[in-house]
């Protein structure tokens, strides 16, 4: 017999084994398999467990990591909504300071304008806006916020506009008394007054407030410009009451202006 | 005592990549990879034999149908013996023929066995999405393990 044949003989001889084994335990199965594998289960489910805990604890470490990178996604997020949150806070700031200047002042505002810097010679008082023609500001609006007066609009560029505010030593605002009758004008006294004339029978007193008055100036009537902080003595034969008086807005904190409709 | 070795590290070696593989994907025939390089390092009267008794054993410890993966490897092995003349092993093309060759015959015995209980749910249309999968991982694995197993065995085909 060759080997070839026998090959084949074998072959078929354990095909028909294999067969009839599983013909003949099939009844049995999975009993009887089941006892033997139950026997041995522990060595080689040993391996298996280990497996898996390989697997339990990659699965860990995979997990880590995408927490860290969601934290680090959502630490950027957060940064980013604390950055609109700011923006968000000072824009409606804005628009609040916008709102009660119309409602106190019943203005129309023609923009909100950034200040972004001071006349640097000291001598003058002048602000410096960060909108300009282009914007839609012109040369005589006035400047205002919703704590009181700031000054005019005296140049315009296209995205700059220049303000002469109401302590610039030419500014001359037309003022009278909030609580009692008095018509006067306030010159820029710099650094931080203003000078005051009034008729010397106005009666005026520390505290008082100063509101402007010229029905045809600059400015419109009513925009508070600033409190009494002392009356000068009247010189006998005088023809003016001298008024200190200290502006209502404070220039150097300005971050925001409201332009307003010329008269 | 060294295949003996081979075959127990080869079912320690199945459970641990089944258990780390987990549900998702099956895992690699390690035993089927183990059997041909036992066989391939004797000769078919005695390779045959070893290969039904480790296809048995591998049905006892899985507590299934004894006869199912016996003459499942046993066919793998007489096929790995047939194409192991008819193409050369050394050969990207003859690896491919013949592992592919020999694990189609695994599967073919399992069926055959299957289909002789009459069992239902052991056939091709429900089976393939294990035995695709099994066999990609299987046949890529498989040169490295051959290769491994000749190194550690020190056997030259």
């Amino acid at each position: 017999m060759s080997s070839a044949l026998l090959r084949r003989v074998l072959l078929a001889g354990l095909l028909v084994l294999g067969i009839l084994l599983a013909t003949v335990t099939r009844q049995s199965a999975p009993t009887l398999p089941g006892e033997f594998a139950a026997s041995i289960a522990p060595i080689f489910g040993f391996s298996f467990r280990l497996g898996q805990n390989a697997r339990a604890s990659l699965a860990a470490i995979f997990d880590r990591r995408d927490l860290r990178a969601e934290q680090r996604r959502m630490q950027a997020e957060l940064q980013q909504l604390r950055q609109e949150n700011q923006r968000l806070i000072l824009e409606n700031r804005r628009l609040q300071a916008t709102l009660r200047v119309q409602a106190v002042q019943g203005l129309g505002v023609v923009a909100v304008a950034p200040v972004i810097d001071d006349d640097p010679s000291g001598l003058y008082r002048r602000l410096f806006l960060g909108a300009g023609s282009s914007q839609g500001l012109r040369v005589g609006m006035p400047v205002t916020t919703a704590n009181g007066l700031v000054g005019v609009i005296t140049e315009v560029t296209p995205n700059q506009a220049v303000v002469r505010t109401i302590l610039d030593p030419e500014s001359r605002v037309g003022v009278r008394l909030a609580s009692a009758p008095g018509r006067g004008v306030a010159y820029g006294a710099p650094p931080r007054m203003l000078r005051v004339e009034i008729a010397p029978e106005a009666n005026v007193k520390p505290g008082d407030k100063v509101v402007s008055g010229a029905i045809q100036g600059l400015y419109p009537a009513g925009i508070t410009v600033g409190t009494v902080e002392q009356v000068l003595p009247v010189a006998p034969g005088a023809l003016k009451k001298v008024l200190l008086v200290r502006p209502a807005v404070q220039l150097s904190l300005l971050e925001e202006v409201q332009v307003l409709r010329p008269l | 005592m060294r295949l003996i070795l081979l075959i127990a590290a080869a079912f320690l070696l199945q459970g641990f990549v089944s258990g780390l593989l987990g549900e998702t994907i099956p895992p690699p025939d390690l035993i089927y990879l183990a059997t041909l390089g036992m066989v391939a390092s004797v000769s078919p009267f005695l390779g045959l034999p070893l290969a039904f008794a480790v296809g048995l054993l591998q049905d006892l410890l899985s507590a299934g149908y004894p006869g199912l993966h016996a003459v499942g490897l046993l066919l793998s092995a007489y096929a790995y013996y047939r194409l192991s003349r008819l193409v050369h092993w050394d050969e990207l093309a003859g690896q491919a023929v013949i592992l592919g060759g020999s694990f189609a015959a695994k599967w073919l015995g399992i069926l055959l066995v299957a289909l002789w209980l009459r069992l239902g749910e052991f056939n091709p249309l429900t089976l393939w999405s294990v035995i695709v999968p099994e066999m990609v991982l299987t046949l890529i694995i498989a040169p490295f393990v051959l290769q491994a197993y000749r190194q550690l065995v020190g056997h030259n085909q």
